[in-house]
């Protein structure tokens, strides 16, 4: 045993001294190194990311509620080890120096925020801070101007007197609405039962926050979860419907998507070097059979060389994987200015089983084949098997790729969308290349000039070059399809956030500032915005059905059920237009013509809760007046923009004798913020709402996203391109011993050369146009039922696909007949034919 | 050997490659099978070996007959009694020269197969190029490698396939000097394939095969069957 150890030790070193095991070793390397990388690295910017955006909920998770809570489930949390607060929202008057104001009040607890930063203001400056201190509270800086008071004077909520000692800044949870028009207060909530406004009845919400460990959390929603009411809600930063989480979880997706592919590559590499060793060692098994070997010694001597093989590829794997990773890792904290959570052991279980799986089952038909090998070899010669495609092996392949799909992104559904979709480009793929070579087969060449040997060379390994055009065209494929895709989702966060984005609201505008304040506007410097006109009304009736208007979701269910039809519950900020509002879109019917009257536009998801259809007549009350409109168009509405919208707009007609005030959003840069003084004072009804800071926040969360999915497209390249250079090594040793006859036979190197350049370079564009074929049709799918981004078509990757891969595949061909063409010929016969 | 026939189908055709083969080999005996390519000399060689199998017939070597063997016993068989030196040398290529000379008898579990490989080495002159891996070698030091590599296990029997086909003449004669000398010197029993008629004539008989059939046994120094 110890002698048969010693020959599979010997054999393995001086094989991978002298190359023999590169492409296989560099191969399950690949696999592990990237696998490690990609699911480190993804790991570390998610786990940043969540926590970044945990930020805008104050908390990891947060429980919304109608009514408190039974102390038990925080009992319980704390039990688990998860870190909570509470958060009670209001909505009261505020007294003050005789003056009043609609405020909205936030009564928190001790340790809120439990994630992200709570800044205020006072005497000594800006700082971060948690609740007030029992007796204070702290107030939007409008509310001062608004009630005419000052830092350290008290106001009255309910019964309590409470002294203003800072002024907010900035709360990590504030509101995106840019309605929520009322100031905001913070008080703490030992103070609320001194207000006595707490009355049955009154319309309040509970935030319960939580903070830990992710397992902590999971635990906790689990045990949570089948206890939680009908007005109760469990939810993370992703549950939401806003901007952030869509891209938190495109993001998300993204990184998944292009780790997955990064697998397929490196198997696929696996697959083609393992393979190509075993065929390659055919001859060696021959060889030592015939010295007397038998099956179980050939058996022990390969299994050893793949233990090896293996254990040096992956260790080397991860540990390079693990440099990568902290030097990635570094950098993007250093760019970014975020703490990245420390990688865990989970990639490294990840590579591991990824390493062992690839090295196994890709290896395990052809060694198979190989311990099968007839020592009668060693007499005759063997039967040329190149381009034969073994069903086992290929169908043991994609069963390997599913497993370690399936492993990596822990999701069933979506590993079978992306593997199915997959294993239909790779047959569209197969057809392609049947049609190309079987057009191809038709002439005779001659070996006059490069393009007559480089067509014959093509035609000559009809099966192989199919399957070399497959594996480029896939490899190509993947990179354009990562390409765009991460192009596309930037540039969409980029466009819904362009620089100039509006970061100011300007609401309650009357008719007479109008133009005075949009004047103010572009006397900053600025384009003058559209000012959108707002009446406020109330949906009555639909198609002459009187609407059930409850107040609450839970009501206005309840009496859907009973076949009422209800309304939207609340007053509706109605605007006129004769055109479309930009950046909105007309999903169903058409926008009516300037002139035509009687019509409304209807948001989508307003039309949906309504159950109204095109045709409808809709029938609003505005102050004591009744208005009718047939809904002539269902709009799409990016809620994510900062730019004001509008459930319901009208045909002019209808409002434009009712008194209106205006809306409209701005940007300014922050150095000038201090002009807003004047606002204040010139515009004092006028409601300035600030969403800067927010602004801000959602585009340094776009940066963080925009950089990680940057990041998994190199890899993926990198991954490619490997898999490119195992596919051209393995064939360009079928093809060594040809060129070796030519040069002998007197062709010159730059013919010999030019025409495998050529070679490469016919099937790298005919490889890169297939791919941008698939590429587009894999995007078109993508796009609509994965990332639900609006699917469009891409002229520029039917131009980029051929062109790189006829400059990539005819380069790396080039660089591998480099090293023939120079060499001595007499000593390439030698290892060619010995 | 006795009525031993091979057949291979080929395109639902089948072919007869060996027809009767009948024939003795003494023990120390050197035996020469001539004939055209495509007589069946390769083939007749495999199946004599344990290489391969005969459609009919069968072959016995030391008595032991080699068609209710295994594949596994044959194998035991070849590393125990049976040497090899084929045209194209053969060697694994990612191993030394002397690492391929050890191969044989680290296969059948020889303790100093090393120090073996070494002394064998030097028989054929090659104790300086025992680190180096075939392809540095030409092919006359190849050839010498693969006769050092078939002799150290000291087998009975020796099989060569063409052993200076691919040398030049005077190589090619250094080579069969050699390979007799030692078959002489270690009294093993050699067959040996050859479309050359002078290398023949060295061996005590030549058998020539035509057709898959032995149309001249012809008797040099020894009995005729």
């Amino acid at each position: 045993m110890l002698m048969l150890f010693n020959i599979a030790l010997r054999l393995f070193l001086r094989e991978l001294r002298r190359g023999e095991l590169t492409i296989i070793a560099g191969a399950v390397f690949l696999a592990v190194f990237s696998v490690y990388t990609l699911s480190s690295v993804a790991d570390r910017i998610s786990g940043a990311l969540e926590v970044r955006s945990a930020s805008f909920l104050a908390a990891d998770r947060l429980l919304f509620s109608a009514h408190p809570l039974d102390k038990k489930w925080l009992k319980e949390a704390e039990k688990q080890g998860l870190a909570h607060a509470e958060v009670l929202y209001f909505r009261s008057m505020v007294f003050s120096n005789g003056g009043l104001q609609l405020a909205r009040v936030k009564a928190v607890s001790e340790k809120y925020p439990l994630r992200g930063e709570l800044i205020i203001s006072d005497q000594t400056g800006s700082r971060q801070a948690n609740a007030p201190e029992p007796g204070t509270i702290w107030v939007e800086p409008r509310l001062l101007s608004l009630l005419q008071i000052k830092l350290g004077d008290k106001i009255e909520i309910g019964d309590a007197q409470l002294q203003v000692s800072a002024i907010l800044e900035k709360e990590p949870d504030g509101s995106l609405s840019v309605f929520a028009s009322a100031p905001r207060v913070i008080m703490r909530d030992l103070d609320v039962a001194k207000t006595n406004v707490i009355q049955p009845g009154s319309r309040l919400s509970y935030n319960f926050l939580f903070a830990g460990e992710t397992s902590q959390l999971l635990s906790f929603g689990k045990w949570l979860k089948p206890q939680l009411k009908e007005n109760q809600q469990w939810r993370s930063v992703k549950d939401s419907e806003s901007f952030l989480s869509e891209s938190v979880l495109r993001a998300e997706r993204f990184l998944i998507l292009s780790g997955l592919l990064g697998i397929v590559l490196a198997a696929t590499a696996v697959a083609v070097a393992a393979q190509r060793y075993c065929k390659r060692h055919g001859s060696t098994v021959a060889i030592i059979k015939t010295l007397g070997a038998n099956v179980q010694q050939v058996r022990f001597i390969f299994l050893m060389h793949l233990l090896f093989v293996s254990v040096f590829s992956i260790s080397l794997g991860v540990i390079c994987g693990w440099f990568l990773q902290g030097w990635v890792g570094e950098l993007i904290q250093n760019f970014l200015v975020v703490e990245l959570p420390e990688v865990d052991w989970k990639p490294t279980l990840l590579a591991l089983m990824t390493g062992i799986i690839c090295a196994l089952l890709f290896s395990l038909r052809p060694l198979l084949q190989l311990f099968q090998i007839q020592p009668i070899l060693v007499l005759r010669k063997s039967e040329d098997e190149t381009g034969q495609i073994d069903v086992i092996h290929v169908s043991v392949s994609l069963i390997t790729i599913f497993l370690l799909m399936l492993i990596y992104s822990g999701d069933l559904l979506f590993t079978l969308a992306v593997y199915g979709a997959g294993l239909v480009l790779v047959a569209l793929l197969g057809g392609m290349s049947w049609v190309l070579f079987k057009l191809g087969k038709s002439q005779t060449f001659s070996t006059a000039s490069p393009w007559h040997l480089a067509l014959a060379s093509i035609r000559r390994r009809a099966k192989s070059s199919a399957l070399q055009f497959i594996s480029f065209a896939m490899a190509i494929n993947l990179v354009l399809v990562i390409f765009v895709l991460q192009y596309r989702l930037i540039a969409d966060w980029q466009a819904q956030l362009p620089e100039q984005a509006p970061n100011y609201f300007l609401a309650n505008v009357a008719e007479e500032e109008k133009s005075s304040v949009k004047a103010w506007i572009e006397s900053q410097g600025y384009e003058s915005p559209p000012f959108y006109p707002v009446v406020r009304g109330r949906l009555t009736g639909i198609n002459g059905q009187k609407v059930v208007d409850e107040p609450t979701k839970e009501k206005r269910e309840q009496k859907k059920r009973e076949g009422a039809r209800v309304g939207v519950g609340r007053e509706l900020n109605l605007t006129w237009s004769d055109t479309m509002i930009p950046h909105n879109e007309v999903i169903e019917g058409q926008w009516w013509q300037p002139g035509l009257t009687h019509q409304v536009s209807v948001e989508k998801n307003v039309a949906k809760r309504l159950d109204v259809q095109l045709g409808d007549r809709l029938e609003f009350l505005i102050g004591d007046q009744r208005i009718e409109a047939e809904i002539s168009n269902i709009r799409f509405v990016d809620w994510n923009r900062m730019q004001p919208n509008f459930y319901m707009v009208l045909s002019p007609d209808l409002l434009k004798d009712f008194a209106a005030t205006y809306l409209t959003s701005f940007h300014l840069s922050a150095e000038k913020k201090s002009v807003l003084t004047y606002l204040y004072t010139e515009y004092p009804s006028v409601t300035l709402i600030d969403v800067d800071q927010l602004v801000h926040e959602l585009r340094q969360v776009i940066d963080h996203v925009s950089i990680a999915i940057q990041f998994v497209f190199i890899i993926v390249v990198i991954a490619a391109g490997l898999v490119l250079l195992a596919q051209i090594q393995a064939s360009f040793e079928e093809r060594k011993a040809t060129l070796v006859i030519l040069r002998t036979l007197g062709a010159q190197a730059s013919l010999l050369r030019r025409s495998v350049v050529l070679e490469f370079m016919l099937i790298g564009a005919a490889a890169g146009g297939v791919a941008s074929f698939s590429a587009e049709l894999s995007l078109f799918l993508l796009q609509n039922f994965i990332f639900n981004i609006q699917p469009m078509f891409h002229p520029m990757i039917w131009l980029i696909g051929p062109t790189t891969g006829m400059t990539i595949v005819g380069l790396l061909g080039y660089l591998a007949t480099h090293r023939l063409t120079i060499n001595n010929v007499a000593l390439e016969m030698r290892k060619v034919f010995s | 050997m006795c009525n031993l026939s091979k057949n291979v189908v080929v395109n639902d055709e089948t072919l007869s490659i060996l027809n009767n083969i009948n024939l003795n080999v003494k023990r120390g005996e050197t035996i020469a099978i001539v004939g055209a390519s495509g007589s069946g000399k390769s083939t007749l060689l495999g199946i004599m070996a344990g290489l391969d199998k005969p459609s009919e017939g069968d072959v016995k070597l030391g008595g032991v007959g080699l068609k209710n063997l295994n594949e596994e016993q044959r194998a035991n068989l070849r590393k125990d009694m049976i040497g090899f030196i084929f045209q194209s040398f053969l060697l694994v290529p990612s191993l030394t020269a002397l690492e391929n000379v050890m191969l044989p008898a680290e296969l059948k579990g020889e303790k100093n197969a090393k120090q073996l490989a070494q002394q064998w080495l030097e028989k054929v002159g090659l104790a300086n190029r025992a680190d180096h891996y075939p392809n540095q070698l030409s092919g006359g030091e190849q050839q010498r490698v693969a006769i050092a590599r078939a002799f150290i296990t000291h087998p009975e029997v020796l099989f060569a396939d063409e052993p200076s086909a691919n040398l030049d003449t005077h190589t090619g004669h250094i080579i069969e000097s050699l390979l007799f000398e030692l078959n002489r010197e270690n009294g093993t029993t050699l067959i040996l394939v050859t479309h050359d008629e002078e290398l023949a004539e060295k061996c005590d008989r030549m058998i020539t095969l035509h057709g898959g059939e032995i149309i001249a046994p012809e008797a040099r120094h020894a009995d005729v069957v």
